[in-house]
Parts: C-alpha cells; structure tokens; sequence
C-alpha cells in the first residue's frame, strides 16, 4: 500500500518540480548565508604587525551588561586601550619571554605632491611582533622612521610627518621594511611614538612572545587567568582581530548581517513552500481522493506526503548548498566593492552551513508538509472526489479567525511608530508591515473574490468572451488565484518595505540638516580625520564667528527591557558646545545645549523614547571604545535623524582628531590660508555635510540591498513557481475550451486576461501593504505621514515582478498549448 | 438513403509512432444518418472519430466534411470548424468546472464571439431536460445530467454533424437509455447527422446502421440492426 501510494505521487512531477525548486532556491540563500556568518565569525584577515606574537593581549572587544542575572554583550567596533600598568602583570606570566606594549596612532606622511597617504604610527620595538626586518637602512633614532617599500622612499630621504596631535615635523627615513603590508607603516623610536600616543598611562595591545617550549594556547590560558575578563586574549587566526580595527568592523557586519538575512529567508521560505506545497496537493486532490476512497487512512496519506517532501527537502537541500558556495563568494565580493568588507577579507569555507542548510530545509519542508496534508485532509474523499477540481467555497472559521487577527497584529504593529518615538516602534513597524502582508495571503481567497467582482466589467469589457471566462475561472478557483498572487504580494511588500525603510530614514535625516545646518563651511581631513590644531586656529581666523568640532563616534545604551538587558548602538555625535548654537540647530524640544559638559548628555525625541529618558534622567551608556559613561540628560532634540541620536560633550570621547569642524564665517574669512597651513585639510560649503551623509546613507543603502537582492531572486522563482505550477495544471481545461471550438489565441487571450487580474491584484495589495508601517515611520520620524521611495524604484519593483508574473503565465500557456487538445485530454501526451 | 454526404472519410490511416491505430479505413455518412461505429478496445474507433472531427490529424488520406476538406485546415481553421460545424461528446462529460450549465452551453457561442439567442438556450435546454438547472455547476450534477450538459453543448451551434464517443459509457443502464432516446430523437426530428461510438449493442441498435471495426480497419456493417445481432456479430469479431 505505501509503496503504491508513493508511486503514485511520485507520478506529479511538475508538482515536485515546484516543491524541489522552492527548496534548493531556500538551500542556497540559507548556506550562502552561513557561509557569510561563518566568515564574519572567522578570522578574515591574518594577522601582520603580530604574525610572530604567540599571544596577544587587547583591551575588550564587546560591551558585556548584567541586568538581573542575565547578560547581554554587543561587539565594540571602535578601538580599546588598556592601562600600562597591566604589561608588568603580562610579564610576570610564567612562560612569558618578552612582552612589548603597542601604541598606535594616526600618522600622514606628506608628499611633495600635497598627497598625504594615511599610515599607523608605531614603536620600532613592535617590528619583533611580525617580525619586520630591513630591507635597507638601521632602526629609527631620534628624528627618524623607518617605512615600509610602498611609500616609495629609500633611507636618508626627508619626509614632513603629521604623527598623533603633534604639528608637521620633518623626519629623516632611516630604514625600510620588507613585505607587503595591508597599510602604510611609520615605525618611530620607541619614546617617540609613546609621546606622539598621548595617553602615557594606556596602550593599545600587548604582544607576548613565549618562552621556547611554551604552548601558546595554554599560555593564553594562564594569561586570561591572571589578568581576568577585561581583557582580549587572542592567538592563532584571533589576533588580527585586535590588530585591524576595519576588520572588528566589518566581522561585526557581516554577522548582523547574515543573522538577520537567516531569519528573513527561513520565514519567507516556509511561506513560499507552503504556497508550492499546497498548489502541488491542489493538483492532486482526486489522486488522493482515489487513494482514501480505495482505504488509504488519513495517517497513510500525511506520511506519504511528509516523507515525500523530506525526499525533496533532503535532495534539494544538499544540491541547493553548490550553487550557495558560489552565492556566498559573489555576496562578499559585492561587499568588498561597495566598502562594508575589507578587500582582502577571505570567506571561510566549512561544511557547517551547508549542514545547517539541509537541516533547515528539511524543518521547514516538513512544518509545510503538516500545514498541507491538513488542508488536503479536510474534505472528505467523496466530496474530494465528486468535486473534481471545484474548490470548497468558504475558508475555515480557524483560518478567518487567524487571518483577521493577523491583520488587526499588523495594523496595530505598523501604527506603533505614532504613539512611540524609538528604534523599536520602527522595528515593530517593519515587521507589522510583513504581518499584514502574511494576513492578507491567509485571507487571500475572498479577497480575491472581492477584487475580481471590482475588476469583472473593465476585464470582460476589454477582452469580451476571453475576459468572461477569465472571470469566471478567477471567481471559481479564488484559491488558486490567492495562491499565485500571494507571492506576488509577499514579492512587491517586501521589496518595498525593505527598500523605503533606509530610503524613508534617509529622507528624514535630509530633512534634519536641511533645517539644521547653520554652517557656511565644513572643515573635514583624510582617513584620520582633520589635521591637528585646525579646531583651534580656525577659532583665531578673522571673521569666524563659531566652529564646532565634531567627532562622529558609536554610544552603546544598556537598558532594561522586560526584565533582560538590551544594548541599543546609536550613531552619536561628540562636539564642541562652545559654538554649537551658531553652527547647528539640533531643533531642541525641552532643556539646553548651554549645559553640555562633561557628566551630561543630549538626546534625540526617539533616542529618548526608546531609553524612556527626560531631561534630568541619568543614562547608562558605553563610549565606542567600552568606557562606561552614566551621563545627566540635559536636552531633548528632535533631530536626531541627520544629527545623531546622542550629543555628547567633545572632551569624553578620547579621540585624539576631530572628523569635522563646522564653521559659520562670514565672506570675508580667508579659510584658504588655514587649508594652505595645514596640508591635508579639505574646505567645502555648509551642505557638505548632508552630501556627506547623503552619500554615507547610498553605501549603506547599497550594502542593505546587496544581501537583499538574493531575497528578491527567491521570491522572484516563487512567483514564477506558484504561476507556472498553476498554469500547468490546466492543460486539461485549455484542451476542453480547444474543443468547445476556442482556437488558441482565445485561450491565450482568456490567460492574458487572468494575468492582467492577477498582476492588477497583486500591485494594488503589494503596496497598500507596505504603505501604513512606511507612513507611519515617517510620521514618527518627521511629523508628515509620507514615506520617501523614489518613483524609480517604485516602479522597479512593480514593474519588475509584473512582467515576470505575466511570463509565468504566459510562457508555460504557450508551451502546454502546443499539445494537441484531444491529447492533453487522453492522457496520451 | 440516397441524400447528400455529411462526411466523407478516404482512405484513412494513422500511426502513433509503432503503433497503426488505423489502416487504410473509407467511410460515407449520409446527411441526417444515425451511425453507430462498433469494435473491440483498441480497434481505432476514437482515432477514427478524431480524425473525421478535426480533433487530430490522420497520418495520411482525406477527411470531408460537407464539402470541407478537414485535413487541409490549418490550426484556426479547426478550431472554426470545431466552433461552428461540428459537436463533440465526450464519455467523460469534460465539462469547465468553472463555468455554470447555461456558460458551458453557450461556451462555443462565446468563444465564436456570437451572441447568445436566450429562446435558443432555453429551447435546447428543455429538449435535454435541463431548464430547471441552469445555474448550477457541473459538480451539482449527476452523471446524466452533465451529460446532457454536453450534449446541449455540441447542439447550440447547430453542427452539421455531432459525434459522440461513448456517450453513455460512463452511465447507468436507465439513464443511458434516456440518453439515447434523446439522441434518436433529435435525428428523427431535427434531421441531425450522429456518429457515435459504443460498447453497447443495444446503444447500437437505436442507429440507422452500424459499421464494424477491427485493428484498425472497417469489418462490415449491418443495417437497422437488433441488439442481438450485433452482438453476435461482435462476439465473431472478438474471436477472430
Ligand atoms: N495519442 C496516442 N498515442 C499513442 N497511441 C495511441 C494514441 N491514441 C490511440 N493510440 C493507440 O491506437 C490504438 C487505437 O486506439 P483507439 O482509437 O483509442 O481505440 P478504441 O477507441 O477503438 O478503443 C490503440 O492501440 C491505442 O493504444
Ligand atoms: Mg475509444
């Protein structure tokens, strides 16, 4: 009996196609994915400067909050220090041969040609650490730097330095390493570079060197033990963790990334398998009424069709983890090209994502399965059987019940941002939106009906006969029809939730410094940020009359939430308040900037919603490099969108150069003088900072959208998918019509006729979905209900997915066309 | 019956591939006849009928209908043909789910872009008994029933010839002679031209004459034949 059964749905191949392609599609997004994670867990970089270290030893790299027993930790991107009194303790480490501090710190290396390439300064007893040896020339003494080849310099030559804070020094070359390295390298005497550091009692990291005989892993071992958990301890493949701060960053992306990609691609893959699923049972509704009908038990037939389906999952789960290897390399050189990966950052391959593929496959295909089997399950076989293909007309109560809830979730979820200022009110939002688009999909079929009774006249006015029957198919199989539409639905909403959420933000943040930027001119540097003393003499220059310096750096906010810690990263600015009211209107709400020192703190509308802060509140935030920082809000503004979400006094944050200064002058003010004095130094209008942020906002944005395009291919097959599966499954009714006397051009009309419906259905439900959450983030963000997304894109999307919906449809028509009607009738094709 | 032909068929052959499901078969039907076509399964009878409808097309020799040669049309022009001269029914009812009884009747109208004469509707549907149900579905109907659907269906563009391939296969002894009694009449009244295909002897003798098939070829016909003699005559051909 299970054998036959098996052969039996074995028979449905178009049916399995579909199911098989919606799997191995899901596989590669999901092992693609893995494979991402995996690399940002990885190392991806080796390391250079500590290649020979045995251990390494960094300040933290995550900001750990207890709240009641439970810990949360987040990754720090900036850099961390520690004391210097912690090298004596490395030292004292049994096994420990050598322990040498390491301080870096920013370093232009002026050229003749007013180029002034970016270089991390060091000590020369740091070169042990690689080991860097010369390739020409002796070791830095006083007044001197040893390079590496790429700056194109030989030993004696004179080079001007700007090192740390210090002013433009002249230096003499005194040697040169070898190798190629990942960034320009100045190596200083040792003093020198501790002076040009600045902070005497911290270092960056401390490389250890074992004794010979020394395991280093149980040397690190000891390590941590005595020095505790503030600290980093890294070996083998870690340690170009603590020595590239691009790779922290961009590790840190990618696993946010990938874990947030992972989560959407699980959900919508069971959205879309269900689809296929249930269309392959649709077609096989009488084959599995002859089965119960001949005695096959209901237990027989849910079997059958979840082992079938484990089948499927498990061959196309492991074929899918192929073409995910290849997705995964394309993701990250994607990446690499917009700037959110390291060129050099190496994927990292394993077989763990491809495992957790399969895996997952295999658990979504078989919770589709049980959903399926039940629907198919319901009817019982003679109903099943005498209906033939005419569907049960009313949805179930639990089904309607769920769908309205759904949809009362949704429209609740996506008005969250009108009542509550704060990130997760857009959160809430974005996934009401997604809740919606899930409801209407569960109440797709009188939906359906409803809308194809609005658009029956227009459709039968324009395609006569052909409209008249594409209705009347629409009206009778509103099931199917929801069934093809819902991924076009899911397609359209998400595309555009996805791409107006960053495109409504952005157009907020547009607006802030729009009204917020009193500056006539921006003073920005190079990688490094601005050359030192600019702040200060920029002060000095005739007819400035304010300049703020500003530091765009990363606050962490610990809060508690249901009783478990949260830590939220905010983009936060740290300026000057001296002249901020003459450069920048942060659009204050309640309190004063004037109060902005040292122990206090500013806050956007939404910053403090989400922190649930008013002025007075005491904050718990960590600084981009972990230091603890309990400040007093004194301020409340409303734009944090284009400002930062946090404003904090300059002095806090122990960056050694500012990003930007912000300087309203009048016309007369010679600001060229001050860019000829300081090489480096780049002078553009009050708008450079939104072109800045414009620009900031379009990498991101294209970051968001390269991971997001993998999405839109899968849902892009399952459109295709669930039309060609439903196309497909009426051969038999084309040939009847065929035989009624229609030629093919009337059928092929009658299909234009249901794409039309169908296409017509899904754009106007695909972006009403999507529309209330978008709206109301922008309410929420700028007081006007309009969310921002370019007609452009727009009309990509919609455009996009209607013209493949019309294919899907038409094409496979076409095709099943070509059999003779009598035929396709037969069984004889 | 010396009246004019309805439908010529000349030296008919088909291949399927390896198979020869007919092999050299000629065959006249005069206007207005009532013709039973009979044989063993497999014999070529539904080739047969579906070559001389335009519903496939023979490997080789020529189809005429009323003047027509079928198998020089082209795709459009069967489908017109099939629109407007000719009326099929199936053993299977084949009738569109989607559509009610009054859509399924005047489906060739529509697609034919002609309109719909409601008297005409009417009148048909009441000549097969089904005026009371002509807004149900098909799956709201017993298996007579819709088969009277499609009968209704091949007569409302009036066809020069209906063929019917098994019609009363699928249904109970009672019905199937209401069926054939509906058939009968609408030749003895109407004057329409049938071919029909049966299993049944005594289907076969409600025809005018029956021909008799066998691998493929025609094995002899009997005129106004009674239930008894055709089926000896079929269990003769069985034997052979
Ligand atoms: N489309 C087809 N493809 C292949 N073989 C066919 C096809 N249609 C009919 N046949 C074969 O041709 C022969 C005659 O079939 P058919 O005309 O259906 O016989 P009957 O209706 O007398 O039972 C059979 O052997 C059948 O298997
Ligand atoms: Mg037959």
């Amino acid at each position: 009996m299970t054998d036959l059964i098996w052969r039996l749905l074995k028979a449905d191949k178009a049916g399995l196609a579909g199911a098989f392609a919606a799997l191995f599609a899901a596989s590669a997004l999901l092992s693609a994915c893995g494979l991402i994670l995996q690399s940002g867990l990885g190392a991806g970089v080796s390391a250079e400067r500590y290649a020979a270290a045995d251990v390494v030893v960094s300040g933290p790299d995550s900001v750990r909050v207890t709240i009641g027993g439970k810990s949360k930790t987040k990754p720090l991107t900036e850099p961390t220090t520690l004391p210097s009194s912690l090298l004596k303790r490395v030292a004292a480490v049994p096994g420990v041969r050598a322990a040498i501090p390491d301080r870096g710190f920013p370093v232009d290396l002026i050229t003749d040609d007013g180029g002034s390439p970016a270089a991390t300064g060091h000590g020369w007893s740091t070169a042990s650490l690689a080991p860097f040896t010369l390739a020409a020339g002796h070791a830095p003494g006083p007044g001197e730097v040893v390079l590496d080849v790429a700056a194109g310099l030989r030993p004696g030559d004179r080079v001007t330095v700007v090192a740390g804070t210090a002013a433009p020094t002249a230096y003499r070359v005194a040697g040169i390493v070898r190798g190629d390295l990942r960034r320009p390298l100045a190596l200083f005497q040792d003093a020198e570079a501790t002076r040009l550091y600045g902070k005497p009692q911290e270092l960056d990291a401390i490389g250890v060197l074992a004794r010979p005989g020394t395991d280093s892993e149980e040397l690190a071992e000891r390590l941590k033990e005595a020095l505790g958990d503030s600290v980093t301890v890294s070996t083998g493949e870690a340690r170009s963790r603590a020595e590239f701060g691009d790779v922290r960053q961009a590790r840190s992306d990618l696993q946010e990334m990938a874990a947030s990609l992972i989560g959407g691609v699980v959900v919508i893959a069971g959205l879309v398998l269900t689809g296929a699923l249930s269309l392959t049972a649709h077609r096989r509704r009488r084959q599995i009424a002859l089965l119960r009908a001949v005695g096959a038990s209901s237990r027989h037939i849910t079997r059958m069709i979840a082992a079938e389906t484990a089948a499927v999952a498990l061959l196309a789960g492991l074929l899918g983890c192929l073409p995910g290897g290849l997705l995964a390399a394309l993701l990250l050189n994607a990446l690499r090209l917009v700037g959110l990966a390291p060129d050099d950052f190496a994927i990292s391959v394993g077989p763990i994502p491809a495992l957790a593929a399969v895996g997952a496959c295999l658990l979504i295909s078989q919770a589709a399965a049980w959903a399926v089997s039940r629907r198919v399950l319901r009817p019982l076989p003679a109903q099943a059987l005498t209906e033939v293909s005419v569907e049960p007309p009313r949805l179930s109560p639990a089904r309607i019940t769920s769908g309205v809830l759904l949809l009362i979730i949704g429209i609740g979820a996506s008005s969250a941002p009108a009542w509550w200022s704060s990130v997760f009110a857009v959160a809430i939002a974005a996934s009401g939106g997604l809740i919606m688009i899930i409801a209407l999909s569960v109440l797709g079929p009188p939906i359906m009906r409803l809308g194809t009774r609005m658009l029956a006249g227009r459709l039968r006015r324009t395609y006569g006969a052909a409209g008249h029957l594409a209705t009347a198919n629409s009206l009778a199989n509103s099931r199917r029809l929801a069934g093809t539409v819902s991924p076009m639905i899911l397609a359209i909403g998400f595309a555009l939730l996805q791409l107006g959420l960053p495109a409504t933000t952005a157009s907020a943040a547009q607006r802030d410094l729009e009204a917020g930027t009193l500056a006539t001119h921006t003073l920005t540097g190079g990688e490094w940020g601005l050359p030192p003393g600019v702040s200060g003499d920029v002060r000095k220059l005739p007819g400035v009359r304010a300049a703020t310096p500003v530091v765009r750096t990363r606050v962490y906010a610990a809060i508690s939430l249901l009783d478990s810690p949260e830590v939220l990263d905010y983009q936060a600015q740290a300026v000057d308040p001296a002249g901020l009211s003459g450069t920048a209107d942060l659009g204050v709400e309640a309190g004063s900037l004037a109060g902005l020192r040292p122990g206090t703190v500013a806050i956007s509308r939404a910053a403090a919603g989400t922190l649930s802060a008013k002025i007075g509140s005491m904050l718990h935030l960590y600084l981009g490099d972990g230091t603890p920082y309990q400040p007093e809000v004194v301020a409340i503004y409303s734009r944090g969108s284009g400002f930062g979400d946090l404003t904090l006094p300059r002095a806090v944050v122990p960056r050694s150069r500012d990003d930007a200064v912000l300087v309203r002058a009048d016309p007369s003010a010679d600001l060229g003088a001050l860019a000829r004095a300081h090489p480096g130094l780049v002078v553009s209008d009050g708008a450079a900072m939104r072109a800045a942020q414009e620009e900031g906002e379009a990498a991101a944005m294209l970051g968001g959208l390269i991971p997001l395009l993998l999405v839109f291919g899968y849902l892009a097959m399952s459109v295709a998918n669930a039309l060609i599966l439903a196309v497909t499954e009426r051969t038999r009714e084309f040939a009847l019509l065929r035989l009624a006397g229609g030629s093919r051009g009337q059928v092929m009309r009658m299909l234009r006729a249901e794409s039309v419906l169908i296409v017509t259905l899904a754009v106007i439900i695909g972006t009403a979905a999507p529309l209330l959450p978008l709206a109301m983030i922008a309410y929420g963000l700028v007081g006007l209900p309009l969310p921002a997304i370019q007609p452009v894109t727009y009309l990509a999307v919609v455009g996009a997915t209607s013209a493949l919906g019309v294919l899907s449809v038409l094409v496979p028509a076409r095709i099943a066309l070509r059999t003779r009607p009598i035929q396709a009738l037969s069984g004889h094709a | 019956m010396g009246a004019a032909l309805a439908v010529r068929v000349e030296e008919l052959h088909k291949t399927y591939g390896k198979v020869a499901a007919l092999t050299g078969v000629t065959l006249e039907i005069a206007d207005g006849e009532f013709v039973a076509m009979m044989g063993p399964s497999g014999s070529g009878k539904s080739t047969l009928l579906h070559c001389a409808a335009g519903l496939d097309t023979p490997s080789s020799g020529r189809v005429l209908l009323g003047g027509v040669e079928v198998t020089a049309l082209d795709e459009p022009g069967l489908a017109a043909l099939r629109r407007e001269r000719i009326g099929f029914v199936f053993q299977a009812y084949n009738l569109l789910q989607a559509l009610d009884v009054a859509d399924n009747i005047t489906l060739p109208l529509r697609l034919a872009e002609r309109p719909v004469d409601e008297a005409k509707l009417m009148a048909i549907a009441a000549r097969v008994g089904l005026d009371s149900r002509l807004g149900h579905r098909p799956a709201e109907l017993s298996g007579g029933q819709q088969q009277r659907v499609a009968l209704a269906r091949a007569l409302i563009t009036d066809p020069e010839v209906v063929f019917a391939d098994e019609p009363t296969g699928a249904l109970d002894t009672r019905t199937a002679r209401e069926v054939l009694t509906l058939l009968r009449e609408l030749v003895d009244e109407a004057g329409q031209t049938l071919v029909m295909v049966t299993h049944d002897p005594v289907a076969a003798s409600y025809a005018h004459r029956v021909v008799f098939l066998a691998d493929g070829h025609l094995a002899g016909e009997a005129l106004r034949p009674t239930p008894e003699q055709v089926a000896e005559r079929m269990t003769q051909l069985g034997a052979s």
